[in-house]
């Protein structure tokens, strides 16, 4: 069994993706053994009413709601994400909320960052945050997506000492040890070098309890993420725990 | 077999990933043999400095002579030198090609003699390159060669065996391809970090698989992994991963 943390449906304004659908993320779920997996609208990044992209999820999702588990996107800085927020969560069944300040116009460090995950909280929801969404190397001029500011992240993080962040898309820095508090759960997408290594240490400094198996797709190849994790040495706990049941202890009761 | 035609290496922990860790990885992931070079990537790179970087190589070569094929790296603007590495290092030494960093771009005149010496050698020249998107997306390589000074070097020399590196190494990647279908003599290394999904396949329907070779540039398994994971034919995946670099070891003339 593998539950994916990291999922994404839909087009990249910036480049051509080969895969855009929810039958497309199936097939390649299918092809590398993926189960289930928490899925965002890639849209949601860009239309000025994020909301209307969870619409859009909602729907495409349909009856595949089995195997894939829609998650918000929203904008606090815009007009009602309050009432979206709700319905994400009660009509949706949505158990996450994904925050992306750079695409949204705001920082971590504004009011409506602290507002809009509070009002998560409240709901039972859980709060995704991300390292990035695209390597900033290679972005269009009109993206405006950075690396996370690990100071700004650790300074956000504190102001929320008893809940639970999926930290997505995230690479290993300095700035990681700062958050040891709250319990934050890492996907291991950008873990992936050092022939296992990397991966290997990090599961010693942080344990297998805090991580979660994340592919990126459909923007990324999901096959050396795997890879990498069966080249680590682990007991059959560890890894079941990283490819599934951290995450789906994280979610249960929450859509 | 896997061949490898982009990594480093070090006989010196600290420095480039250990030549070690570097085999114990190749194991791993089936890979049979690595390139592996100590470019220097900052500073003057001055000669003293460029001779112990290749003697590491030489050093990891003699270690594992299954496993490493040395690169050798040189800095075409101490010319002299730069010649006499290449005799020490490939001619006397064994290593299969020439490795170039930024200190000059692939089409400066200053690349001339190596990329002459290379053709008459019968060797690859493996050329650092990327395409930054923005000022602040890749500073500090002002001379960085893209697509378009390959398309440049490659029309002077058709005879040359250049190897564009790491279409993953970031930057974009979708201008690389473009540039580079110009230039029909210029192999691509799919080796870097980057795994967006569908770059491989770009990759063999902008130049065709013949022209593409298997690397990783210390990111092994994110190297293997994308090609595995690609949709292309068996055999495209095979050409890649190993049987077009071994075509460009024969046509070795030394």
């Amino acid at each position: 069994m593998i539950y994916d943390a990291d999922m994404w449906i839909g087009h990249w304004p910036f480049r051509a993706l080969p895969y855009h659908s929810a039958t497309d993320l199936l097939r390649q779920m299918d092809a590398h053994g993926i189960e289930k997996g928490l899925v965002g609208s890639l849209h949601g990044l860009f239309y000025k009413d994020s909301h209307e992209a969870n619409r859009e999820l909602a729907k495409e999702l349909g009856r595949r709601r089995d195997r894939l588990v829609p998650c918000a996107v929203l904008n606090p800085t815009y007009y009602g994400w309050e009432e979206d927020l709700k319905q994400c969560h009660e009509e949706f069944g949505m158990p996450v909320l994904r925050l992306v300040p750079d695409y949204h116009g705001y920082s971590l460090a504004d009011h409506v960052a602290a507002e809009i995950t509070e009002a998560a909280h409240g709901l039972k929801m859980r709060v995704a945050l991300f390292g990035r969404i695209v390597d900033p190397r290679g972005r269009h001029p009109l993206d405006p997506g950075r690396e996370a500011d690990g100071a700004a992240i650790a300074a956000f993080l504190r102001k929320f000492p008893s809940a639970s962040f999926l930290m997505l898309n995230f690479a290993d820095s300095p700035e990681r040890r700062r958050w040891d508090e709250p319990a934050c759960h890492f996907d291991i997408v950008r873990f992936v070098g050092g022939g296992g290594r990397r991966l290997q240490t990090l599961i010693a400094e942080y344990g297998a309890d805090r991580l979660l198996f994340g592919s990126a797709l459909l923007m990324r190849y999901a096959k050396p993420t795997l890879m990498a994790l069966e080249m680590c040495d682990l007991s059959r706990q560890e890894r079941e725990r990283i490819l599934w049941r951290n995450l789906a202890a994280l979610v249960a009761g929450m859509g | 077999m896997r061949i490898d035609c982009h990594n480093h290496c070090s006989g010196v922990r600290g420095r480039w990933p250990s030549v070690e860790d570097v085999v114990a990885g190749m194991g791993k992931l089936g890979i049979g043999r690595t390139c592996c070079s100590f470019p220097i990537t900052r500073g003057d790179a001055g000669p003293d400095d460029v001779r112990e970087a290749n003697d590491d190589i030489l050093g990891c070569m003699q270690r594992f002579p299954d496993a490493i094929l040395g690169q050798c790296f040189v800095n075409p603007g101490y010319a002299r030198h730069a010649q006499d590495e290449i005799t020490r290092c490939v001619v006397d030494g064994g290593m299969s090609g020439v490795k170039l960093y930024h200190q000059y771009r692939i089409d400066e005149p200053v690349q001339f003699p190596i990329v002459e010496r290379c053709i008459e050698l019968g060797i690859p020249v493996l050329m650092h390159a990327g395409h930054p998107t923005t000022p602040d997306s890749m500073p500090g390589q002002p001379r960085l060669s893209s697509g378009e000074h390959f398309v440049q070097v490659a029309g002077r020399y058709p005879e040359a065996m250049l190897i564009c590196a790491h279409i993953g190494g970031g930057g974009d990647w979708e201008w690389q391809l473009k540039a580079l279908r110009e230039a029909p003599n210029v192999f691509l290394d799919t080796s870097g970090s980057v795994i967006d999904q569908g770059m491989i396949e770009r990759c063999v329907r902008d130049l065709g698989a013949e022209r593409l070779l298997f690397g990783t540039d210390m990111n092994l398994v994110r190297g293997v992994g994308k090609l595995l994971d690609a949709r292309v034919t068996e055999r495209q995946r095979e050409k890649v991963l190993g049987l077009n670099f071994s075509k460009l070891l024969r046509r070795r003339r030394i």
